[in-house]
């Protein structure tokens, strides 16, 4: 009994502790696919046998648990310094918190575009190494997903709603969209791949250390947002929503547009590589 | 140990559901996106432009979402009055809608925000009106209209063992119950993929006047919605309320799906007659 109470306990629970939600995941996915060349959509379609991205999108997450996965767990985030910048592997790796030493989105980001470019890979390492871009790029524009070791309280901000306790991180994860709309995959495109050529040239401008940075500045501003521990009546919760869903629709649409970007530098010969640092 | 499941099944659902809004968005969503799919080029750039380029769909539930922020957003009622009598339309909602419509016959000339908002109540409350469960009736033969039928009354739900109120039937039960799994674009693929030119021009025949005339006529005299489930006290026990089964829930996913349709096409002729030149 006590172990079938963990599991479902468990069962309810894994999704806030995870990352974007599965529709969101799918979604930035589809946003991406949209915006891929023909020359990539075609080199991608050859190595996932046939299967678009949006496919794949949150694949890295149903293998961590397989043999040879594990470590994609600790692919979901990335830490940063007080200014913003990522912490190097080395440093992040030996730091005292688990929770740091798990945030290593943005080396294995770096490792998969890496592998692609040198090439030589076999047909399932170059599909494995696409899924890992698709998601981890997506998850390091949540802004649940960035660690700043400082300031760790922020990670336990929660609020009260109907006298349930709610985290603050779970509500980014899944709500802070779905709190407002019931988008499916089609729906997150016909939504938000709506920017500009020049709006999309300026989002995917510069590298993609320059991109966490970034992000990981304007991210702190979520923490102002709540005030931790507040009981929302619903009234209060839904004017409050209404401050998240123009940041995490922003976000998903960037995430989206700066995935085929990362894609179409490494498939088109015709587009330019974005860089890493 | 079945009733420790029920419960924790329930705590999910509810937990998982305490967030949304329910028919409001998918309906709502399913109309903007129908009257989409039928703007003339033209009408889908301009009124775009007024929207930072967003689609109308973005917006269909605005009114609900941030009603609360602002007094006068909160006023632009969403159920809709008539009198008994005749089924033309009184009240505030009607004078409403037709002020927002002649306002933005000159959204040229007013400010953005003026048209904004606008725009959103147009393309929400609209929609609003073509849900049978938004239409009141009044008795208009004194010297003040005197409400008679709504659908704020408590009905017991067969299909679900349940009470729920009338209106949240209408509002949140019919759509999602009918088809869980349906993002608006299913709903606009199912309705809206072999329309005839004939019947749009039916249903779009008269002015706001008319149709309104003819939601208020169908809903009592063809659906009969007030007949099929009557008024009863709500504070009577779930065995003496007006019981909606199978059959009927069967019969309301018609009647929602057939206003869907008509709202969308009605609203696609305002935005284009307003917004086509």
């Amino acid at each position: 009994m006590k172990k079938f109470i963990t599991i479902i306990i468990a069962l309810l629970t894994i999704q806030s502790a995870s990352a974007w939600s599965r529709a969101i995941h799918a979604g930035i996915a589809a946003i991406a696919d949209a915006n891929l060349t023909e020359q990539t959509k075609e080199a991608i379609s050859q190595a996932l046998d046939g299967r678009n991205i949006v496919y794949s999108a949150q694949w890295m997450y149903d293998m961590e648990k397989t043999k040879g996965y594990e470590q994609t767990k600790n692919w979901r985030s990335v830490a940063v310094a007080k200014n913003n910048k990522p912490l190097n592997a080395k440093k992040s790796l030996n730091h005292k918190e688990d929770i740091v030493r798990r945030a290593q989105g943005l080396e294995a980001l770096a490792a998969a575009i890496r592998a692609i470019e040198a090439g030589g890979l076999t047909k399932e390492q170059l599909a494995d190494n696409i899924r890992y871009i698709v998601t981890i790029v997506g998850d390091l524009h949540c802004p649940t997903h960035y660690i700043y070791p400082e300031a760790l309280e922020l990670r336990k901000m929660h609020y009260f709603y109907n006298d349930k306790k709610q985290s603050y991180t779970g509500y980014w994860e899944h709500s802070s969209i779905a709190g407002t709309f019931n988008w499916k995959t089609n729906e997150f495109v016909h939504q938000l791949n709506r920017k500009t050529p020049e709006q999309i040239a300026a989002i995917t401008k510069g590298s993609i250390t320059n991109w966490v940075t970034k992000n990981a500045a304007e991210y702190r501003n979520i923490y102002t947002l709540l005030e931790s521990g507040k009981k929302f009546s619903q009234k209060g919760l839904r004017v409050w929503q209404n401050s998240i869903y123009p940041i995490s629709t922003e976000q998903a649409a960037i995430a989206g547009y700066r995935i085929a970007a990362i894609l179409n530098g490494l498939f088109d010969s015709n587009v330019a590589n974005v860089k890493i640092k | 140990m079945k009733r420790f499941i029920t419960t924790l099944a329930l705590v999910c659902i509810v937990g998982s559901s305490s967030l949304c809004f329910g028919w409001g968005r998918d309906a709502h969503a399913a109309i903007a996106y129908i009257a989409e799919r039928h703007l003339t080029p033209t009408a889908k750039a301009n009124i775009e432009k007024c929207i930072d380029g967003r689609s109308i769909v973005y917006y269909a539930s605005w009114l609900d979402n941030h009603r609360a922020e602002n007094k006068s957003w909160g006023k632009l009622a969403h159920v809709a009055h008539y009198d008994i009598a005749t089924c033309e339309p009184i009240g505030k909602p009607y004078k409403y809608m037709k002020s927002t419509i002649n306002k933005l016959k000159k959204y040229r000339e007013l400010p953005d925000s003026t048209v904004k908002v606008s725009i959103y109540h147009l393309v929400h409350s609209l929609g609003d009106y073509h849900c049978p469960g938004h239409v009141a009736y009044y008795d208009c033969s004194g010297e003040k209209p005197k409400r008679l039928i709504t659908s704020s009354y408590d009905i017991y739900l067969k299909p679900k063992k349940t009470r729920m109120s009338y209106h949240k039937l209408w509002d949140s039960g019919i759509v999602q119950m009918g088809q869980p799994g349906w993002g608006y674009m299913d709903w606009g693929h199912a309705l809206d993929s072999s329309v005839s030119q004939e019947y749009i021009d039916s249903v779009t025949a008269g002015s706001l006047k008319d149709w309104m005339k003819d939601i208020a006529t169908r809903t009592q005299q063809e659906y009969k919605i007030y007949e099929r489930a009557p008024y009863k006290d709500s504070l009577c026990a779930d065995d003496e309320l007006s019981v909606v089964d199978a059959d009927m829930m069967n019969d309301y996913y018609e009647i929602a799906a057939k206003q869907i349709l008509i709202g969308g096409l009605r609203m696609a002729k305002i935005i284009n007659d307003i917004f086509g030149e």
